[in-house]
């Protein structure tokens, strides 16, 4: 009887213990809106995150020793660190994170967000450790599932990848959860699977942060590229800059998307727009590559110097560049030393597909055709149905001299996507006219 | 010779801050771009005039959108930015970027022109260069009728799309208000040249600005422009030596106009408060300076000050990441107010004691002056000529040309000249971006010389005024009081120069003094420890002891004595009573916890101000009644003056009862009064005990060292204020009938004031 | 100002929700374009997030032989939300479950699934679209639900699920669009009318945009109770200017009962229900094997009851656990509790007595019923819904008649007005205020504490910034996009 009566008790205090714990959940509520009506009106383009900064801001004025005022300062710069693509606002983020570990070292909301800032230097086994030593801690969480799927498959790991993504949507299935699904699927070679996942992905996504469903859109957008279905992938990003104009990952798309359509005034348009808010490498090389596929080859040189110069000023850019860099040098035939050589040191930490792809292509350029093999295989354990794998697969083998296999996966890449690089497409079919020849001669 | 070894200086000095200018990048780099390394970032300065609006526009590219930049620049593909390329790329891109600059007046868009524009490529993180591109623009405002309110509109579209600092400042012409800006009036980053090394905060993204501006008054209720921290920006002018140095392209006769420009400016500095100009004056008054003593001050000041720029110079170059050097400005102005202060103070200790002497020396000397003066106001010229003269030869060597003079006035020199003034450190630090080392120490050179012109101007004319005064009637008898009266001026100038200086620093004395006045130290207790703490106790107590009731109330008892030893002895006497009241009450109220109620604490204020109140009508009387006396004694016979001046030195008969009664009074009455002051002030105490309820043992230790510092405080103040008194007593009998009936008058209505506000408005 | 200022504060919420959804976002650098994939760690979830949840008899005149559900969805949705208005989820599944035998097991469940379709996909991702004036069809303006213009219409279908056997009431009912502003949507009221729609064997559906019908001191309540005031006026209502979602349901009392009559003697068993609602998404396996394509079960994400255990409230960590848990199991939540917090808070924040733990009576209104005579003068209205377990939900007793619309006091119970909270929960009840007393046992459940203030506290915010409507769906009309 009387147990009974404590565990009803027990409810009904949750009810209570909980408005109470709500206090700092939504202490938040008020001392934002105090913080906005004081302070400096809000830019009228002010993006999400700007908003939250300043509100972050004027929360820490308020309660200068409490953590969270400075964790949502941070996730607000890790926020407009997604929006710019300015790796700047991390180092910001990180001072955020650090004021507020030193005012409560085991705060999990920063501990978490530390985890995923990992991530993003790609640290991605320090991301693992301090992900799974977080969630040991506590009860599950869905975010920190995110950043171990994230980390397992950026390392290599995919079958624990798999299991973690697996409980991180049965705890609750969000745009979060299925986007990851998506990614597992993709990689695992069910492209229908992950399109589908990832509408369920942009349904779910909330509006209330248009750079977030801005990011779903575009990767539904390029899942659908890859399936061969550009029409349905352009109306993707299309969505994608309207509901964030200037996303620079929905115009580098719409380039990719402009190039395979062989519309390369538009392509150039939209990757100079993508290059204008973030010069990133992978834009710079497209370009050249365009350029150079238009014959206008000062431009190309330009983009290409671009890229070194890139290369030489980003910070951390070794690493956080090395396989576009290496796969870069690799498809022009320079620094094939260098290229090989940050590709291999990169290898050392992780065995995912694609830096086993990098490798093995690296490897090929320096006429290293055995350990290719061995590199590209690996490239393909999971199925993956990317025609860049493919294609390097094909030029392997045909170095190997084992023309059957050249010429099937050669075709694999050109009916994957006939137009996956502006230049090694051509290359491939070149390869496979060859091929062709020979099988008749 | 002379010329070989000044530039030879120069070059050294050019050469330290070069190997500076190295190690300034090498730490530049993290702050070089506050949003990384492919920023565009923007600075907009809206100059707004009664006939024109200039957009002075800077634009700062990060390494990569330079890099791109330069591959246009480079047209003939050698891979370097030939002057003539980057010429006609400055040409091009100010016109370029002048077309996205939008600006309104009134609703209408203003056409703007580019007046002037400079495109430099100073190395940025890792050497490589970035590109700053700076230019401005003019627009006419065509309805400039006075008076007008006209509303300007500005927003700055170019590379809206990168990221980047955006900065937007505000800054009215004289004469011009400007109100309801959504811009501030100061900026962040040096325009773009050092942007904030904070890395929580986030960077500004300014690309638009509304205000309201008028030639006339600003209208009521409308917003005046504040500067970031909310302060209300006053119409400060923009840094023109800053920009003497930035000039595009020098040419010698630019140079030697810039030279000439900044020596104005330096004089113009130096009419700025805070330089010691009063000090300057006062000391050369006092000492009767001479042109040559004024020339040294002079010379001085502009070594001091030129020394104090390049040292700063140097500081903020090398060590810029362990000292911010606007920390570093209050400490310098503090020193400089120590300095004056000790001047101040040793002049006056050893002024006081001549003056004594010199008293007594001129009684006997000139018995017929006296009586001259008591015969007919007016007195032959010639005798005072001569007596003029001779004063001079009277006074001691010690105050014009003795060695301490010397060293006294050096000090005053460097006092002066040791707070370099921002803007010369500016110049200094653009003309070595710039690689114009040289010219920029030539122009704070020059600024120094100005500063110090003004500086030895106004010691001149101080000179001169001073003994201009010396030959104007009886005030000849003033000249005497000078020295002393100069001496007090300086030491309370120092204490002001001070104490602007820790306001700089962040100590806000007046707020620490109100809350100590309520004595509530917690926080100091929390910033300063134990040690400090005591020390803290000691200032707090003397300023506690100048507090205007207490002042008040002693000095109407030290309007009776004569003596300033008397004098100094009342303000002691009331520090011993105020501390014995305090620590009683206190030790009670830190022993049992408790808290004296409101009321009964407002109560005794109120008791304290009918006190004065009280002192203030028996001073009155008294200073009646001493009148009286006076004339009697006159009227009988020329010598009973003389026995009449033997009674106020104390001694004598005809009043004897009131005289001995005065001595015991001397004793207590200021005891009593300081008691019951002490007993107002233990009330506030119940807020120390709450505030530190956990260390009574320390409070109760404070209090004591309070106290000590609030006699040795009164001490002071009662001596100061009793100078007068006495001085007037001795040589001007006229004087002091009027200066003790005004103390009287004064503390009745100061008291009257208190009794309403402790009183009526709080209490009752 | 006022109108600005409720907007400050409507981006505020807003900013907050973000906040929340921030702390946690991922984090992609320069490089993440290509070498490395961040999807954001996790979307904050309004479209499934539960603000309120409403269970009354129907009290429009000539009704109250039903009883009306609400349950409102998207907390903090500002009314100026182009191009992306807030629109549910459309691969979520909604449902509104009733319990009427006491166990904590949903027996009637009516379960809500949306399906968007864009007229003009051209238009991008845009809810209105000039599509009369394109085509040359007519002028601009949603006149009604079926108005091209329309963009994007949200349409949906209504299933009732009884006994495992589940029966499709409704399909294509129409949800209005936003109010967007009086140039889009002109007659924004008459087009929402349009939206009501009759369901067979009686009853009516709506589900639409709305204002948000609470109203609370949040910044002061959740400041530690640092009231403006603690009487029944003088705060400020932090949820003026927003709307919500409603998805309004009337059903005949007589679908709800256990015995499926219409109880008229308010001291039987089958005169109590106890309801709630809760919003689900389909979980997936990673890996798909040919076999299971997608949808397999659907995964309950959100739920709400009683107002005082309402999801915001619930702390982040135990917010995964408790959304996901049905009224059956609510006794395995006790571990995560400690102390009636809140009530000690209140002692010691407004310097009252309190009564002793265990609080029967909290216990009794939440999680069992309220107790036979433990309201003197009050039926013993909902004691007979029990198994002795806890089971939080909503508990109606469908036997007492409604009081009507301009009769009602919005204290409910401890206003002597029985028809209202804790017997069920009409849209228009204190919630705050009578929560803030019972858990200060300043009712009749706890006569010693029952006095001032306990009796008397109050957030300072006793009515709605927009009136109610008399009649069904009851909730008022969404702010306009453009005011």
């Amino acid at each position: 009887m009387r147990s009974k009566l404590l565990a009803t008790t027990a409810v009904v205090i949750l009810a209570a213990f909980a408005t109470v714990a709500g206090v700092r959940v939504l202490s938040h509520r008020k001392s934002n809106a105090e913080s906005i009506v004081t302070s400096q009106p809000l830019d009228a383009h002010a993006s999400q995150s700007d908003r939250q900064i300043q509100i972050a801001e004027g929360r820490i004025k308020q309660l200068p020793g409490a953590a969270d005022g400075y964790n949502l300062l941070a996730a607000a710069y890790m926020q407009k660190a997604r929006e710019t693509g300015d790796f700047g606002f991390n180092a910001r983020a990180e001072s955020a994170l650090n004021q507020s570990l030193e005012l409560a070292p085991d705060d999990r909301e920063a501990r978490t967000m530390h985890a995923s800032l990992m991530l993003t230097y790609h640290r991605f086994g320090e991301a693992l450790k301090e992900a799974r030593r977080i969630q040991s801690t506590g009860p599950e969480s869905a975010q920190l599932y995110g950043v171990m799927t994230d980390a397992l498959v950026e390392l290599g790991d995919y079958p624990d990848a798999v299991k973690v993504a697996q409980q991180m949507i049965n705890l609750r299935p969000d745009a979060a959860a299925y986007s990851r699904v998506s990614y597992l699927r993709a990689l695992h070679g069910d492209l229908d699977g992950a399109i589908e996942a990832m509408r369920i992905a942009v349904k779910a996504a909330s509006a209330t942060n248009p750079e977030n469903a801005g990011w779903y859109r575009v990767h539904l957008g390029v899942e659908l590229m890859n399936a061969g279905k550009r029409d349905e992938a352009e109306r993707e990003f299309d969505i994608a800059l309207n509901i964030f104009p200037g996303y620079h990952l929905a115009l580098a798309a719409k380039g990719r998307a402009r190039t395979e359509a062989g519309d390369f005034g538009h392509a150039v348009d939209f990757y100079q727009q993508a290059q204008e808010r973030v010069p990133l490498p992978e834009y710079a090389i497209a370009l050249g590559d365009i350029y150079t596929k238009l014959g206008r080859t000062t431009e190309a040189r330009r983009q290409y110097d671009l890229v070194e110069f890139i290369e030489r000023t980003m910070p951390g850019s070794a690493t956080l560049y090395s396989r576009q860099l290496a796969l870069f040098w690799a498809d022009h035939d320079m620094k094939l030393d260098a290229a090989l050589e940050i590709v291999q040191r990169e290898r050392q930490t992780r065995e995912d597909v694609y830096t086993y792809d990098a490798l093995a292509w690296c490897l090929y350029k320096k006429g290293r055709f055995g350990e290719a093999r061995a590199a590209i295989d690996q490239a393909r354990r999971l199925g993956t149905r990317d025609a860049r794998i493919f294609y390097h697969s094909g030029m392997i083998y045909d170095a190997l001299g084992d023309r059957p296999q050249a010429s099937k996966y050669l075709k694999l890449a050109i009916k994957t996507d006939s137009a996956f690089d502006v230049l090694q497409a051509e290359i491939a079919r070149q390869k496979l006219g060859e091929l062709g020849k020979q099988e008749q001669s | 010779m002379k010329t070989i070894h000044r530039s030879s200086i120069l070059r050294r000095v050019g050469l330290v801050a070069f190997v500076a200018l190295v190690f300034a990048f090498a730490s530049a780099v993290a702050s070089a771009h506050p949003l990384g390394n492919f920023t565009i970032n923007h600075f907009t300065r809206i100059e707004v005039s009664d006939r024109a609006v200039k957009l002075h526009n800077v634009i700062d590219m990060a390494e990569i959108p330079t890099f791109q930049e330069l591959q246009q620049i480079d047209k003939d593909g050698d891979g370097k930015a030939s002057a003539t390329e980057v010429e006609e790329y400055a040409n091009l891109a100010a016109n370029q970027l002048a077309r996205q600059v939008f600006l309104a007046i009134d609703g209408t868009r203003v056409p703007l022109n580019v007046i002037s524009k400079n495109v430099s490529l100073p190395a940025g993180a890792g050497g490589l260069s970035t590109l700053r591109i700076e230019f401005d623009l003019g627009g006419q405002i065509l309805s400039a009728n006075t008076g007008a309110t006209h509303e300007l509109e500005f927003h700055d579209n170019n590379y809206s799309d990168r990221i980047g600092w955006r900065e937007i400042v505000v800054m009215p012409a004289p004469g011009v208000k400007i109100f309801n800006s959504s811009a501030f009036g100061n900026g962040l980053s040096d325009q773009l040249r050092a942007y904030p090394q904070d890395r929580l905060s986030a960077p500004l993204d300014e690309r638009a600005a509304q205000l309201s501006f008028s030639n006339g008054a600003m209208p009521a209720g409308a917003h005046a422009l504040v500067s970031r921290d909310g302060r209300i920006a006053e119409a400060q002018t923009r840094d023109r030596l800053a920009e003497l140095i930035a000039v595009p392209n020098l040419t010698p006769g630019l140079v030697l106009i810039g030279l000439l420009f900044a020596i104005v400016l330096g004089a113009a500095h130096a009419l700025s408060p805070g330089h010691g100009k009063t000090v300057v004056g006062a000391y050369l008054v006092g000492a009767r300076g001479t042109t040559r003593h004024a020339a040294f001050l002079g010379l001085t000041v502009t070594i001091t000050h030129t020394a104090g720029v390049f040292a700063l110079g140097l500081v903020t170059l090398l060590a810029s990441e362990y000292v911010v050097p606007e920390k570093l400005f209050p400490f310098l102005s503090l020193i400089s107010g120590g300095i004056v202060v000790a001047i101040g103070l040793s002049l006056f200790v050893r002024r006081l004691r001549k003056a004594l002497r010199t008293g007594a020396h001129t009684h006997d000397g000139h018995t017929h002056d006296h009586e001259a003066d008591h015969q007919h106001e007016g007195i032959n010229p010639n005798q005072l000529h001569s007596h003029g003269g001779r004063m001079h030869s009277h006074l001691p060597p010690g105050a014009d040309s003795s060695p301490i003079t010397w060293k006294s006035l050096l000090a005053l020199g460097v006092s002066g000249g040791i707070l370099p003034c921002p803007s010369a450190l500016v110049v200094l630090l653009a003309s070595i971006s710039l690689h114009r080392v040289g010219y920029g120490l030539l122009l704070v050179l020059a600024f120094s010389v100005g500063l110090a012109g003004v500086l030895t101007g106004v010691g001149l004319a101080f000179v001169y005024a001073g003994r201009l005064l010396k030959s104007v009637g009886t005030l000849g008898r003033l000249s005497r009081v000078l020295p002393i009266v100069s001496a007090f001026v300086i030491t309370c100038a120092g204490l002001t120069i001070s104490y602007q200086a820790l306001a700089q620093a962040g100590i806000d004395l007046h707020a620490i003094f109100t809350r100590i006045g309520s004595m509530s130290i917690a926080p100091s207790f929390a910033s300063v420890g134990t040690f400090g703490l005591l020390g803290l106790g000691l200032v707090y107590g003397i300023k506690h002891a100048t507090e205007a009731d207490h002042i008040v109330a002693v000095s109407t008892i030290v309007t009776e004595h004569r003596k300033l030893w008397r004098a100094a002895l009342v303000g002691a006497m009331w520090g011993t009573g105020h501390t014995a009241s305090l620590v009683v009450v206190g030790a009670i109220v830190l022993a049992l916890k408790i808290a004296i109620p409101e009321r009964i604490a407002s109560g005794l204020e109120f008791l304290v101000a009918l006190m004065i109140i009280a002192l203030g009508v028996m001073a009155f009387r008294r200073a009646l009644r001493g009148r009286a006396d006076f004339h009697v004694h006159r009227h009988d016979h020329e010598l009973s003056a003389h026995s009449h001046f033997h009674f106020h030195e104390g001694n004598q008969l005809p009043l004897a009862e009131d005289h001995s009664h005065r001595v015991a009074r001397i004793g207590f009455k200021p005891a009593i009064v300081g008691a019951v002051h002490g007993l107002a002030g233990s009330a506030a105490l119940t807020l120390l005990v709450l505030t530190q309820i956990d260390s009574p043992a320390l409070g109760l230790l404070y209090l004591g060292i309070f106290g000590a510092g609030s006699i040795l405080g009164m001490l002071l103040m009662s001596g100061l204020v009793g100078l007068p008194f006495v001085l007037t007593s001795r040589r001007l009998a006229g004087a002091h009938f009027p200066l003790q009936l005004l103390a009287s008058l004064l503390s009745i209505v100061f008291g009257l004031a208190y009794a309403y506000e402790t009183g009526f408005a709080g209490w009752l | 100002m006022s109108k600005n200022f409720s907007r400050t504060l409507g981006a505020a919420a807003l900013c907050c929700l973000v906040a929340a959804g921030l702390l946690v976002n991922g984090v992609p650098g320069p490089s993440q374009a290509a070498s490395h994939r961040e999807a954001p760690l996790l979307a904050m979830d309004p479209t499934v997030d539960s603000t309120d949840f409403f269970a009354f008899r129907s009290y429009e005149p000539g009704r109250e032989g039903y009883v009306t559900m609400i349950a409102d969805y998207i907390p903090g949705e500002l009314p100026p939300a182009g191009p992306n208005y807030y629109q549910l989820d459309d691969t979520a599944l909604y449902e509104i479950k009733i319990d009427n035998t006491g166990d904590g097991v949903e027996d009637i469940v009516y379960q809500f699934r949306f399906t968007n379709k864009i007229v003009n996909p051209d238009i991008v991702l845009d809810m209105s679209a000039p599509n009369k004036v394109l085509t040359g069809k007519g002028g601009i303006g949603i006149e009604s639900l079926s108005d091209p213009d329309y963009n994007i219409v949200q349409s949906y279908s209504v299933t009732r699920v009884e006994k495992g056997k589940s029966k499709l009431l409704a399909d294509g009912l129409v949800a209005p669009p936003a109010n967007i502003g009086s140039r889009t949507t002109p007659n924004y009221d008459a087009l929402a009318k349009q939206a009501v729609y009759p369901l067979p064997g009686g009853g009516r559906v709506f589900v639409g945009p709305r204002d948000d019908p609470f109203f609370i001191d949040l910044g002061s309540i959740f400041d530690t109770l640092n009231l403006r005031s603690i009487t029944r006026t003088g705060g400020y209502d932090y949820l003026a200017g927003l709307n919500v979602h409603s998805i309004a349901l009337e059903v005949p009392i007589k679908d709800l009962t256990r015995d499926g009559k219409a109880p008229t003697d308010s001291k039987t068993a089958n005169a109590v229900i106890g309801a709630w609602t809760t919003a689900s998404r389909g979980t997936t396996s990673v890996i798909r094997s040919q076999a299971d394509g997608m949808n397999s079960e659907m995964k309950q994400v959100s739920r709400l009851g009683n107002p005082l255990v309402n999801e915001v409230v619930i702390p982040l960590k135990l917010k995964n656990a408790f959304s996901g848990l049905s009224p059956k199991d609510d006794a395995v939540a006790a571990p995560f509790v400690l102390d009636v917090q809140l009530a000690h808070l209140m002692q010691a924040v407004f310097k009252i007595d309190i009564p002793p733990a265990p609080r029967k009576d909290l216990v009794a209104i939440f999680a069992t019923g309220i107790p036979a005579g433990a309201v003197p003068g009050a039926p013993d209205y909902n004691t007979f819904l029990s198994d002795g377990k806890p089971h939080e939900m909503l508990r109606l007793n469908v036997a007492i008649a409604p009081t009507a619309f301009d009769k009602q006091n919005n204290l409910g119970l401890l206003g002597g007005d029985v028809a209202g909270f804790p017997n069920g929960r009409r849209v228009g009840d204190d919630v705050t205020d009578i929560a803030l007393r019972a858990v200060a046992g300043g009712t009749p459940f706890t006569p010693d504490t029952n006095k001032a203030p306990n009796n008397e506290l109050g957030d300072g915010v006793d009515k709605n910034d927009v009136p109610y409507l008399p009649n069904f769906p009851y909730v008022g009309l969404p702010h306009s996009g453009r005011q």
